[in-house]
């Protein structure tokens, strides 16, 4: 008796397989990273809800949760109307828009540079910042300018020739350090020449805070209203880059002209995020990559990476402000004290995943 | 030629920014074959499929792909009628098999359109030929190098094209591995499907081509069925490599074994 050998799957009958779209494979992933994308969502907006009401209650004159609502809605005692409305509010509505920013704009430069550590820092844009703000500070003092005018100049302007440079990837990253080296030096000349007070307030623009910040809080909005939606679509393409140049070219993407939306949509977001608060560090490093790895979805997630950076720099700066009692610690230091060692871990997670 | 070409090279010379690799390339690849591109290193071969795939743009001479030139068409159309499996490929990390093969069906989706069956039969059954349904919800990184090279392949078929291009796709692979890739791209070719490879073993090249393509320092040497151009001339000529040339005990293709080589001069006598 003779057995036919089995057939591998590759040569058996044209299968036929289930018609219904809502029971394959295919539909079931892409439901699922919707799913997991939106529950993210859904728990960090609460997280912060909840972390913008804390903050709306504390602060130096404690408001219980009960002497809100009257001023809110309207009423209520006008100092604590002040308080809230003049001083709070937009300080924290400041956080979140600053936060989002950074987010939205880590998620796209990751994705556009294909490097986990991807981010507006690589291409000396908060160094660029840092160098327009002293500039704006200490050289042109009392003209028009504003510091926050002059960051967003200072990054973008460093962003754009770094990436004229260097291009993508690893020469990208070069390219990113040597300016930073260069602008690094140039602040410190910058600083060794102005008077104290000068170099005092100066100093503050070099690590980001929020300390009196809200003057901008409805031109921040309002950028970020048109910023992100395109920062969705941008990513839309991004998604195929990732698996490589010559297969998303193969698929139809055009990869250049993509990558390059992208890339200029992250700067003028955190260009709009250092505007408002300074070069904040590692918001937009980390937000992306928490989303990663909350979501378990492999693409750039600009609405939950922007929700997350959103609630990470609230969560910051309420801890600046308890962390030195009595004292009013710049947001950015502790952004930059966390975010150093969430990096420091995923470096040593990402070590021991490769040696395995 | 008796059946139409699928893909036409008319005086293609193509490089990288100033270097010319190939050199005023005329070449026809005749639908519904099996082609390989054989070749000693640099010769060109990755760099035609390139050319083929429209990753890179000739700098003279014309490509036509289904009587057609290869520029009239729009982007998602041409990837919907050519499908490219690059060289040395690498999966962002975290992906699933199956959210990687979603992606295949990117030229066959507007931007507004939603999943429809049509995608979905696509993706099933390209898991399903590829045999790698029963890990699809598992991360790319975690699978042996024959399973992730089976889920790109997966993401090939489900882009769905009348011709696919491959460039080495057994380097790396384990030999049967090789093997199960090289018989699911016969089966393919089988459905009907143009195929194009690169590959690297001639032996395994002359056993599941229909047809060969020799390339050699930027031009094609030689066309034809693998038992008329796998000669020890040519082989002798294009990869200067001795040998004799026997049918293959299994299919009777022919394959290529060396002639043992002499010592250096300069270590004496044996």
């Amino acid at each position: 008796m003779t057995t036919v050998p089995p057939l591998g799957p590759a040569l058996g009958p044209p299968l036929r397989p289930p018609l219904d779209p809502a029971l394959g494979p295919g539909r079931r992933t892409l439901r699922r990273h919707t799913r997991r994308a939106a529950l993210t969502c859904l728990v960090v907006l609460l997280l912060s809800a909840g972390l913008a009401v804390g903050a709306l209650a504390s602060g130096r004159y404690a408001t219980p949760l009960a002497d809100l609502w009257p001023v809110l809605t309207g009423g209520g005692d006008p100092g604590l109307r002040f308080i809230l409305f003049e001083l709070r509010l937009p300080r924290i509505g400041t956080a979140l828009a600053v936060g989002a920013a950074l987010g939205a704009a880590g998620a796209l430069f990751q994705s556009a540079s294909r490097n986990p550590l991807g981010s507006p820092d690589i291409v000396g844009f908060t160094v660029g910042a840092a160098t327009g703000a002293l500039v704006v500070l200490l050289v042109l003092d009392g003209t028009p300018l504003t510091p926050a005018v002059g960051t967003a100049l200072g990054g973008t302007a460093v962003a754009a020739t770094t990436l004229l440079l260097g291009g993508t990837g690893q020469r990208l990253i070069l390219v990113g350090i040597g300016l930073c080296a260069l602008l690094t030096s140039v602040n410190a000349y910058l600083l060794t020449r102005a008077e104290v007070t000068d170099a005092q307030n100066a100093a503050v623009w070099l690590v980001g805070s929020l300390n009196g910040s809200g003057a901008h809080l409805p031109l921040l909005v309002g950028t970020l209203t048109v910023l992100l939606p395109l920062a969705v679509l941008a990513a839309r393409g991004l998604r195929l880059i990732e698996t490589g140049d010559d297969k998303a070219l193969s698929l139809g993407v055009p990869v250049r002209r993509q990558r390059r939306t992208a890339t200029a949509l992250a700067v003028a977001l955190t260009a709009v995020g250092v505007a408002g608060a300074g070069p904040v560090g590692f918001i937009a490093l980390a937000a992306p990559h928490l989303a990663r790895r909350i979501t378990r979805v492999a693409a750039p997630l600009v609405t939950t990476s922007a929700v997350l950076g959103a609630a990470l720099l609230l969560a910051a700066d309420q801890l600046a402000q308890r962390l030195v009692p009595g004292q009013q610690l710049p947001v950015g230091a502790v952004t930059g004290v966390l975010g150093g060692g969430y990096l420091a871990l995923v470096l040593a997670w990402t070590w021991r995943g490769g040696s395995r | 030629m008796s059946t139409p070409a699928a893909i036409e090279l008319d005086s293609v010379t193509v490089g990288y920014d100033r270097r010319t690799v190939c050199r005023n390339v005329s070449l026809q690849i005749a639908e519904g074959s099996f082609t390989v591109f054989i070749g000693p290193n640099g010769c060109g071969k990755s760099t035609l499929l390139r050319t083929i795939a429209r990753v890179l743009r000739p700098q003279a001479g014309r490509v036509t792909v289904l009587g057609r030139d290869v520029r009239g068409y729009g982007r998602r159309q041409y990837a919907r009628t050519v499908g490219l499996l690059p060289q040395g490929i690498e999966a962002p990390a975290g992906m699933t098999v199956t959210d990687l093969v979603v992606r295949g069906r990117h030229p066959h989706r507007s931007a507004l359109s939603r999943w429809t069956p049509q995608d979905e039969q696509a993706v099933t059954e390209a898991l399903t030929v590829t045999g790698t349904a029963e890990f699809g919800d598992r991360v790319l990184a975690e699978l042996s190098g024959g399973q992730r090279q089976r889920a790109w392949l997966a993401m090939l078929l489900a882009q769905d094209t009348p011709v696919l291009l491959l460039d080495e796709p057994t380097t790396y692979l384990d030999i049967a591995h090789q093997y199960e890739v090289l018989d699911l791209l016969a089966d393919l070719h089988a459905r009907g499907r143009t195929v194009v490879a690169v590959l690297h073993d001639l032996n395994q090249a002359a056993r599941f081509a229909t047809d060969l393509v020799v390339l050699h320092d930027g031009s094609v040497t030689d066309t034809g069925h693998p038992s008329t151009v796998l000669t020890p001339n040519l082989v002798a000529d294009v990869f200067g490599l001795r040998c004799r040339i026997v049918p293959d005990p299994v299919t009777g293709t022919p394959a290529v074994f060396p002639e043992p080589t002499r010592p250096h001069p300069s270590l004496g006598p044996r």
